[in-house]
């Protein structure tokens, strides 16, 4: 996927949006400021999450940081390989490396995500 | 100056111990509120990295009857037994959120300057050799880590060279954080002296020859961090909000059994 065409949250979670199912991965501005990934807990499918819940947790060598839920609805497939190959996300983190597959809620959207602009905006503020 | 609140706690159990560290991150977190801490176990502890396994505690047997908690952050078991243990928590607006690593090595350095000054020399683990460029991590994902953290070693952690083997070293200093939507936890833990309950680990008493002043340390390091994160002590107890988070934390999740044994 290209970065340039996704959604993301402040919280650096990517979507990816074809219909009502959103694709859902870590940007790779967030990759690379988590340095060593050694462990990923994958979401559980058909768990309901909201926007800047907490969906899953990653651990670097030193430290552990949650991912949050960039939309609501339910999670309906998750990326099983990943946990077994978390190289993928440093080297293809807008493809083989998403997370997560979710099923929008009734009403749900993603016009509060910032495009791709605007993220990158954020990021140069935090770098 | 950001305004802190800074604890100089008690021995107190596990379960509040790590509580009380999760009420600090989630005060960062949602109020924007920095604090420095340091504190010690009413009793010989167990605690186990975020993501390691109970079961896996049967793989040290010297530990295996202590009291158990599982920690926030990451990284391996540590026996909290003659040690201390600090904890940080900063907002996400503080500098240092935003460059997680500097925390570590500023809290090191101060730990290492404050140990030379008792007349301990302790260095970072750093390179495995000059040549190779490459940090001494084992933090590849696939490798098989030590059970306790300080038989883990990474770049910054701080250890003392073995008298009479240059090439042996042994961890004294370690570290881990969690990151909550920007705002930080860092805890580490300084090995004191030896414990029964891990007799393979050495500790600082054991390199000096005798006992480490920590409170000495603790000032010390207190006074660096303080200056270097530019922080004003505004509080020294914990206010009546963060003291019932941190006991509702203490029951709902760090003495139950469904948080410690998630994995």
């Amino acid at each position: 996927m290209n970065p340039a065409d996704l959604k993301y949250a402040k919280t650096h979670e990517w979507v990816s949006l074809a219909g009502d199912v959103a694709t859902v991965g870590i940007s790779a501005f967030a990759i690379e400021a988590l340095t060593d990934l050694v462990f990923m807990e994958l979401p559980v499918v058909g768990k309901q999450v909201e926007p800047e819940q907490p969906m899953c947790e990653v651990e670097s060598v030193k430290a552990v940081s949650d991912v949050y839920a960039p939309v609501a609805g339910e999670v309906i497939e998750v990326n099983e390989s990943l946990p077994d190959n978390l190289e993928v996300l440093g080297t293809d983190p807008y493809g083989e490396g998403w997370i997560a597959k979710i099923r929008l809620a009734a009403g749900a959207g993603t016009d509060h995500l910032l495009d791709h602009a605007a993220y990158e905006k954020q990021c140069a503020e935090e770098g | 100056m950001t305004p802190c609140l800074l604890l100089i706690d008690p021995p107190q159990v596990g379960a509040w111990n790590m509580a009380v560290d999760e009420a600090l991150l989630a005060d960062a977190d949602e109020r924007g509120a920095a604090a420095v801490r340091f504190y010690r176990w009413s009793e010989p502890t167990l605690s186990l990295g975020y993501f390691q396994a109970a079961a896996d505690r049967q793989l040290h047997p010297p530990s295996r009857d202590l009291p158990m908690v599982r920690r926030q952050s990451g990284g391996g078991a540590l026996v909290h037994d003659r040690e201390l243990t600090y904890s940080i928590a900063l907002p996400a607006t503080h500098p240092f959120a935003r460059r997680p690593p500097s925390l570590y090595r500023l809290v090191h350095d101060a730990l290492r300057d404050a140990l030379a000054a008792q007349g301990v020399t302790v260095r970072t683990v750093g390179c495995c050799a000059e040549s190779c460029g490459e940090p001494q991590s084992g933090g590849d994902a696939g490798t098989v880590e030590p059970f306790l953290c300080f038989e883990r070693r990474h770049p910054i952690d701080l250890v003392v060279a073995s008298a009479g083997d240059a090439a042996a070293s042994s961890k004294v200093v370690g570290s881990a954080q969690r990151r909550r939507r920007g705002a930080l936890l860092q805890h580490g833990s300084v090995l004191l002296e030896r414990s029964p309950a891990a007799p393979e680990l050495p500790g600082l008493a054991e390199a000096r020859g005798r006992a480490i002043d920590h409170e000495e340390i603790v000032r010390n390091v207190a006074a660096t961090v303080l200056a270097a994160l530019e922080l004003v002590v505004q509080r020294s107890a914990l206010s009546d909000p963060l003291r019932q988070t941190a006991a509702r934390l203490q029951a709902s999740k760090y003495e139950s059994a469904q948080w410690q044994q998630r994995r």
